[in-house]
């Protein structure tokens, strides 16, 4: 009997090898890997790592002449660092994620901070080191640099206690020090996830494939801007009303400006910019509905995303908190016209639909977050 | 109650099949636990999907799910090493079917199968022969056993692969290559074959050659003549599945386990013999009538899911849902959302995203957790096999009023 289902094995296995194999797969998915990790992803932490130097320079700038114009341009550092790291923040991948939430974990926690400065014995780069992470990174930064309501000579005055300074500045230099590692991490001369990017490919199929992470990250993005970034401050939960302070930024004014740097990057990992991407790939598989490929009805409802987020209904307005100097368009949509935000939010649950159902069931790959089996 | 006496099972095919199946079971008990399966499914969700009518089925608190894995393992070393093996197979079974009823989202076709197989096992003899029993007891060792008890292991198996091949007779399956052709491509990057799966009639070949794999598979195992070529089949067969589809965990192994009670049974003496059990006659019959019960509901199984569990629909379709639910308070008429990721694990969400019988009982959780006074309406988009996602639920109906229960769904947009 074994010896039998020995040569019906080989038998099989035999006629297995005599069929005809194509030279190589038709789409190169580990180009399409290489060229995201090289060109897009990359660069993105390369600019955050950038801005975020800037920022520590332009913050410790204002601490040595705390003056409007030092303010102005640290606030100024600080959008150009956030809007950067809401580019990066697509390639939350799991093993990334602590560092992540060091970065950029919102909403912070102003008691806890408040209680630090008043208690902490003191106040420097290893203290702001051992923090949590509502505490730290650039929402904490965004809670000293910016006073919608007392605006500039607000800020100016309360940094004037030196233990605030101080916070700030370890604020600052620590964020330097995240970004820098958050890069390294994907360099070769640092943890060089890049190549195990590009190399885990599928990765035996499961969710540790670098298709399937890339793939479960825009859902999760997606997933992040429809619950926490759009419903939750639109308020039509049980509280009721809208929750302004909810956005994502709303002391900075930059809550729509992330979602947009949200969208943008979706679109950029999808696309591949001018090189290879997802949309390439998903295309190959020569899958189309009503005629149109998956790639064009995913971007169609990324235009349409990108059209409500460009809405007059945002234009640039006061925020309703009563800024002077910053204003929030997202905030003052929310309080003036929140149907412009609905609709935002109605897209944005569309532009997911699509993505999961068409795009990553297409593409074979589990839209799942957590391990498990399935049959 | 008639009494069988010749021919006879070979004991050796029994007991291959005892310690096939203890070991697999070892394994998938350590591996669900070094996986952190145990936290992640039974301890951290606050929320759990009864069966209808198993409500009282929890996890038990505290340490309790980790001592349940922990007298999983014992027993199937037990059972597999054939010490203790009656109480080991009842202990098994008992503990291995609570921990599977907990929870609807964790249904998987193949922990189905280890219970169904489990239950069989507690009537069969499987401890007559390399078995710490009959060594210790030699009056309980024997070349034979009635032939009934090999009978109704290979009747089992046969139900499920014959059912999984009659699921396959699905226009998706068979006319679309689907979900396979979404599937396969997927896996290009295996070495060897990787490039042949991105043709679409290999989506075809592998579609029309598992349907009649799993129609045939059984027949072919019991002909003694075909039998060798059958087994090359199934270890083939198996091993391209685990290789495909790593996420099908221990699936593979299983069914591996479980074909081994179709080895060749040698002419043996009968030296005892004892009554077919009634019992699992009326077991098998229940097995072969249950896959069915989807015909006495309208619509697509595959789209409806009335009927779809305990039917050995394996692999069979790829649907992703999203869900959103509306609430309302019925008297002050105050509205407002719930997000189901707010109260499940992903994968329970992921789960009930796209069945509505879950869509049901969440939304009935939302009523009581809101004080039983609000209507709760869900707008339920599932895509399958890679289709535009449409609605699967009539969005205006309270889905708070309709009662959970084994009737068609009036309110399911079929």
């Amino acid at each position: 009997m074994l010896k039998r289902v020995i040569v019906a094995l080989s038998l099989m296995a035999l006629v297995g090898a005599a069929l005809p194999a194509p030279a190589r797969a038709a789409f190169d998915r580990r180009a399409m890997l290489r060229h995201l990790a090289e060109a897009i992803i990359i660069p993105a932490f390369r600019e955050f790592d950038a801005a975020a130097n800037e920022l520590d320079s332009a913050v410790k700038a204002f601490a040595a002449a705390p003056n409007r114009n030092t303010l102005q341009a640290a606030q100024s550092a600080w959008v150009a660092a956030f809007l950067a790291w809401n580019r990066c923040e697509l390639y939350a991948f799991r093993r990334l994620v602590p560092l992540f939430n060091q970065i950029n974990k919102w909403p912070m926690n102003p008691k806890l901070v408040e209680g630090f400065i008043e208690n902490a014995p003191i106040i420097d780069d290893r203290f702001i080191e051992g923090l949590g992470s509502t505490s730290r990174g650039l929402p904490a930064l965004e809670y000293f640099l910016f006073d919608p309501i007392g605006g500039p000579d607000a800020v100016l005055s309360a940094l004037q206690a030196p233990r605030r300074m101080a916070y700030l500045t370890g604020l600052a230099n620590n964020l330097r020090i995240k970004a820098d590692a958050a890069l390294k991490i994907w360099l070769p001369e640092g943890g060089n996830y890049a190549e195990a990017f590009i190399n885990a490919d599928m990765e035996a199929g499961d969710v540790n494939g670098s298709v399937a992470m890339l793939t479960n990250q825009i859902v999760i993005l997606l997933e992040n801007i429809i619950l926490q970034k759009v419903f939750k401050p639109l308020g039509t939960g049980e509280i009721g009303g809208t929750m302004p302070e909810l956005a994502q930024a709303a002391r900075s004014g930059q809550s729509l400006a992330a979602i947009g740097a949200n969208v943008a990057s979706i679109r950029l990992a999808f696309n591949g910019g001018e090189g290879i991407g997802l949309d390439d790939y998903v295309d190959s598989l020569g899958v189309l509905i009503d005629g149109q490929t998956l790639s064009a009805r995913f971007n169609a409802a990324l235009d349409k995303l990108v059209g409500l987020l460009n809405a007059p209904a945002f234009g640039n307005r006061l925020s309703p908190l009563g800024a002077t100097v910053t204003a929030d368009p997202f905030t003052f949509a929310l309080v003036n016209d929140p149907a412009v935000v609905t609709a935002l939010w109605a897209q944005a649950r569309q532009t997911l639909r699509i993505f999961k159902t068409e795009v990553a069931a297409n593409l074979g790959v589990l839209t799942l977050f957590t391990d498990g089996d399935g049959d | 109650m008639a009494t069988v006496t010749n021919p006879a099972a070979d004991t050796r095919v029994l007991a291959a099949y005892r310690i096939a199946f203890g070991a697999v079971m070892l394994y998938s008990t350590i591996r669900f636990a070094a996986n952190g399966w145990i936290a992640d499914f039974y301890i951290r969700p606050k929320y759990h999907f009864s069966y209808l009518g198993m409500g009282w089925v929890r996890p038990l608190p505290g340490d309790g799910m980790y001592w349940l894995f922990a007298l999983m393992a014992v027993c199937a070393a037990a059972i597999m090493v054939g010490g203790l093996y009656r109480p080991a197979i009842l202990t098994f079974t008992a503990v291995f079917t609570y921990v599977e009823l907990i929870d609807k989202a964790f249904y998987l076709n193949h922990y189905y199968l280890v219970s169904v197989m489990g239950c069989l096992m507690i009537g069969v003899p499987l401890n007559r022969r390399w078995a710490v029993d009959s060594w210790l007891r030699p009056a309980l060792r024997a070349d034979s056993a009635p032939r009934w008890a090999l009978t109704v292991l290979r009747v089992q198996i046969g139900l499920v692969y014959f059912y999984a091949g009659v699921a396959k007779l699905h226009g998706d399956w068979l006319i679309e290559a689907l979900p396979l052709r979404m599937w396969l491509p997927a896996r290009a990057d295996l070495p060897v074959i990787g490039p042949l799966l991105e043709q679409r009639w290999v989506a075809y070949a592998f579609s029309w050659a598992g349907a009649a794999y799993d129609l045939t598979i059984p027949f072919w195992l019991s002909w003694r003549r075909s039998r060798p070529f059958a087994f090359a089949a199934v270890i083939g067969f198996h091993a391209m599945t685990a290789i495909l589809f790593p996420v099908i965990g221990v699936f593979p192994l299983v069914m591996l386990a479980c074909s081994v009670v179709f080895l060749p049974s040698r002419a043996v003496s009968v030296t005892l013999s004892r009554p077919f059990p009634a019992l699992i006659g009326v077991f098998l019959v229940i097995q072969a009538i249950l896959p069915l019960r989807h015909y006495l509901y309208p619509g697509d199984v595959l789209w409806t899911e009335e009927g779809f569990r305990f039917s050995w629909r394996v692999m069979l379709v790829d649907k992703v849902g999203d869900v959103l639910f509306t609430l309302k308070d019925r008297e002050s008429g105050a509205v407002w959302y719930a997000f189901p990721d707010e109260y499940l694990t992903p994968l329970q969400a992921r789960q009930m995203a796209f069945q509505p019988d879950m869509i049901l009982q969440f939304a009935h959780h939302l009523a009581d957790q809101h004080g039983g006074n609000v209507a709760v309406y869900a707008e339920a988009y599932v895509g399958m096999n890679g289709r535009p996602a449409r609605l699967i639920i009539d969005p205006r109906v309270d889905l708070a009023a309709q009662p959970d229960s084994l009737w068609a769904k009036s309110w399911l947009l079929r």
